[in-house]
Parts: structure tokens; sequence; C-alpha cells
């Protein structure tokens, strides 16, 4: 048997954005077991509904994540809304959900630039990230902020987009879809970048659901599951929705799955736009969450789907709140997938679950 | 589309039929949540199966340790690390236990301060129940060596601290 050596992987690593520590059991350069640790950046954001009232929470839960951002916000303000029975006005709903896809599109954008990079395809990286400035702008144009967009709250949005500025949105993903073709056929199609990814970090349908993994990590493996699908706020007025599935279950398919998912997102964003209806934006709060009312809620964020938790206690001032991540529920299973792999794919296969420590440690 | 609510009220001791009952079926592990409440910690275990989410609700007043349901849905060592470092919930059997060491936080237990005063109330008292123990069992052995000779005292800074998950047994049903 081949003497087993352990590598500290992490938390300081050039591929990964966030601090993520693997401790790696390895027999010569494969890795037969990996032990994960977090906890380098806990912040802890959710004690602080104890001292922020439920109204003003939201800029917190805005800033729990710099890239789902927007998706923070929306899933804290929606969980709240079902913990006190409140009812969204339905130009609303359509605009949460333009800025929420867009979201996706930029942090799918991130994540394939960031991709690339790690298999060392700088070129390519550098043209992901020129595409998102566009969808930043959009956030800038309509918002004022490019990261934190302060543009949910509890019971509607805080502004409006105008019928011309949402025309604009579209032409600029219209031209944002050509270029981004390119991109799309060099990441299916290209010799070096399958080279990479076909094979890499292979999980099953059976392991996914196993390890009950979520997103486009578990889409990736064949997992039909996608919370949109299940038609909450304006997506129930979608004419069709299919998530974006895959069979292959490794490398290549879990970037497969959100390089498509782009253009999917573009395709919601142009459908909304049609239909927006006109009518209020908000809801105007006069109550307080009641004692020992509880509610749960889910998103389908970029990374998969956020599972949120409420209590109210009869105060301005929640009891509780929680957000369960889709990195800390894909951990187990991107664990799996590093047993058996290289050494030298480890950075891909952590990369390819797009994890996101901020937001898991919160 | 209303989010569905389903919370169901159970005890300890029912919380691994019925967890069993939810990995049989085919269900995921969605979530565990831990909430302070008067006299302990109130534990929420979420499971989904495509739209439909239910809740087990229970509350734990820490005494003992919660089993751990990693064996059904092995991504629950996450949440139960977790729930550990930042409420003190002890729990016994996690796939992989970090043994309070998940997360770097400043203080112990930061999101149920109380639990740190009970961990040190129970260790102390663990610790005196062994210093009796030992002096006992040395006055004993004293005794029939030498009969005139004292016992001797152990400092109680020389005792062993008892962990939680050595200190008790799962906890197999709730009074």
């Amino acid at each position: 048997m081949a003497e087993r050596t352990i590598i500290p992987f992490g938390p300081q690593h050039p591929v990964l954005p966030e601090p993520l520590h693997l401790d790696l059991v390895l027999e010569d350069e494969r890795v037969v077991e990996a032990i994960p640790q977090i906890g380098f950046i806990h912040r802890g954001l959710e004690k602080l509904v104890a001292k922020k009232d439920f109204q003003q929470f939201v800029l917190v839960a805005e800033r729990i994540c710099g890239i789902c951002a927007f998706g923070h916000s929306l899933g804290y303000s929606e969980t709240v809304e079902a913990l006190m029975g409140i009812e969204v006005p339905r130009r609303a709903e359509y605009l949460r959900v333009i800025w929420h896809e867009l979201s996706r599109i930029h942090s799918h954008l991130l994540w394939l630039g960031l991709l690339a990079d790690a298999f060392g395809y700088e070129n390519l990286f550098m043209q992901c990230w020129r595409l998102r400035e566009y969808v930043l702008d959009i956030f800038e144009a309509t918002t004022g902020g490019r990261v934190i967009l302060t543009a949910c709250k509890v019971g509607g949005v805080e502004q409006d987009i105008e019928d011309g500025e949402l025309a604009g949105i579209v032409r600029v993903l219209d031209g944002m879809r050509a270029e981004y073709g390119e991109l799309l056929r060099t990441f299916l199609k290209d010799r070096s970048v399958k080279s990479r990814l076909v094979g890499v970090g292979h999980l099953t349908k059976e392991q996914a659901h196993e390890f009950a993994c979520v997103g486009p990590f578990g889409r990736a493996s064949g997992i039909e599951e996608d919370i949109r699908l299940f038609g909450f706020g304006a997506y129930g007025d979608l004419s069709n929705f299919e998530p974006v599935v895959s069979q292959d279950g490794d490398g290549y398919a879990r970037s497969e799955v959100r390089a498509r998912e782009i253009l999917q997102s573009i395709d919601i964003i142009k459908e909304l736009v049609e239909k927006i209806p006109a009518g209020p934006i908000d809801q105007k709060i006069k109550d307080v969450p009641a004692e020992g009312a509880y509610a749960v809620s889910r998103l389908e964020q970029p990374r998969g789907e956020c599972f949120y938790f409420a209590k109210g206690n009869g105060t301005k001032f929640l009891e509780r709140f929680r957000i369960r991540t889709p990195t800390s529920q894909n951990i187990a299973g991107m664990v799996h997938t590093l047993q058996g792999c290289d050494l030298a794919d480890v950075p891909l296969n952590v990369l390819t679950i797009d994890p996101c420590i901020s937001c898991t440690e919160r | 589309m209303d989010k569905p609510q389903v919370f169901i009220d159970i005890t300890c001791g029912e919380l691994h039929e019925r967890v069993r009952d939810y990995c049989a079926r085919g269900w995921h592990f969605a979530n565990l949540c831990g909430c302070t409440v008067d006299g302990g910690v109130e534990l929420i275990y979420s499971f989904s199966d495509g739209l439909p989410v239910e809740n087990l609700r229970l509350v734990t007043d820490l005494s003992r340790p919660i089993a751990s349901v990693s064996d059904c849905f092995p991504n629950a060592f996450f949440f139960e690390n977790e729930t550990h470092d930042l409420f003190g919930v002890p729990f016994s059997g996690i796939s992989i236990d970090f043994d309070g060491t998940f997360y770097r936080v400043s203080v112990p237990t930061p999101m149920n301060p109380g639990a740190v005063n009970r961990a040190a109330l129970e260790a102390a008292e663990t610790s005196a129940t062994a210093v009796a123990e030992a002096a006992v069992a040395e006055t004993a052995e004293a005794t029939a060596a030498a009969p005139t000779a004292t016992a001797a005292t152990v400092p109680a800074a020389e005792a062993p601290a008892a962990t939680p998950a050595a200190s008790s047994a799962p906890l197999e049903a709730d009074a």
C-alpha cells in the first residue's frame, strides 16, 4: 500500500476566491479522503435580527454575499412576507424576478470566468468578465448600485423601472447574447476546455440525490430540481420553464448547465418585460410579525436552492432568521467527488460546485 | 402560489424514527435551524421533496446529546456541527464530528450564551464527582495498606473534564 500523506489545501489558494480549507489524505497523487473545514469568516449576521428592525434587516441580508446580494434580499423579503401574510403587487414580483435573473447571469459569467482562469484559459476568463460588465451596468442604471442594489424591500421593491428602460435592458441582452454565443461555443466545443473538464469530479444521479445536491451542481448529475419550476412569484407567469439538466455529472456538465442557464435567464427576462403589468410596486407594512409565527421559504439562487427560515415574536425584531445556503448543502457532495481524484484536479473540483463561503458562514 | 408551511411538534425521542421515515420515502434533508427558547434550544429540522416541505420542531434542554441524523442524511453533518458550535447543542454520532472546532468564533456558543454556563456547570459538577470518587478510592486503598495513613486529596484542576459526548449516551426518549 502506498504511503499516506496529509496535504492542507487552503484557506488561501490561488484558485479559491473565498476561504475553504481541506485536509487531503493522499496515496501518492490520489486523494483517498478529504475533510472540509470552514469557519474563518463567520460574521454572526443572523444574530443581527435581534438589533435591526425587520424592515431594516433586508439591508443586512443583502450584504451576506456580494454575488447573490439581490437574491438574499429577495429571499429574506419573501420569508417575512410569508410570515406576515403580505401580498406583493404583481409589478413588484416581475421587477424582482428581472433583477434576480440578471444576478444569475452575472453570477454564472463570473463563475465561468473563474473556471477558465483555473484551467489556464486567461483570455476566456477576461471575455466572460467583460460581458458581465453589461449586467453590472444595467444594475447601476436601474438601481444606482453595481453590487449592493438595495432594490428589494419587505412588501415590494424600492424603485420602478420605466418601460423605456426595460426595452433598453432587452436590447443590451440581445447584443450580449450574440457576443456570448462565441464564448458558449468555446466552453462547449473547445478541445482544451474539454480535456480539462470531461470526467473530472464525477457524481452520479443517485449520489447527487443521496447528498441532496442542489442547483447546477445537482442538475449536472441529472437531478431535475429547480425552485423556479414551482411558479412562485412572476415565475408562475412564464409560458414554459424547463430546468437545464445534464446527465454526465462531471465538471464539463456543470459548466454546460451554467453556460446554458445564462441563455435561459435572458429568455425569462425578455418574456417578463413583454408581460409586465402596470401598477403599484410596493405594499405599505403596518403590522409586525406575530409572536410564535414561523415561516420557511425557498429561492433558486444562482448556486442552487437557498432555504430561509424566520420566526416572529410580536415585536419589530424577528426572534430568529436563518439562511441555509446552496454551498452548505453541496459540500458533502463535493467532498465525495474529491475522493479518488488526482491532487491536480482538486482545485477544479472545488470550483465546479461554485462555492460561496461568505454566504455559507454568514 | 403560496409557499407551503408545515410545522410538526415532536419530542427528541421521536426524531430518529421520523427522520428514517423521510429517508425511506426519498425526501431531502433541507435544513437544521436552532433557536434559543426558555429552558433550552428549539431545533427545526426541515425536509423537502420537490414542492412539499415539512418541518419537525423539538425543544432540547441541552442536558443530553441529540442523536445525529447524518447516518440517514450525509449532508446533515454540516448543520449539526454548526448548531453545536453556535448554540451549544450536543450531538452524538455525527459522521464528521469537528468537536467544537467547525467555526472559529471569538466567544463560545455565540447564539446561545446560556449554554456556556450550563456546560461549565456540568463540567464542574463532573470534576467534583471525579474528585470525590478518586478521594474515596484512595482512602480505601490507603486504609487497606496502612490503616493509620490519611487520604490524599486530588486538586480540582487535575481532575479530567468530561466532554458532553463522553458523559452521556444518545438521547433515546424524552420525558
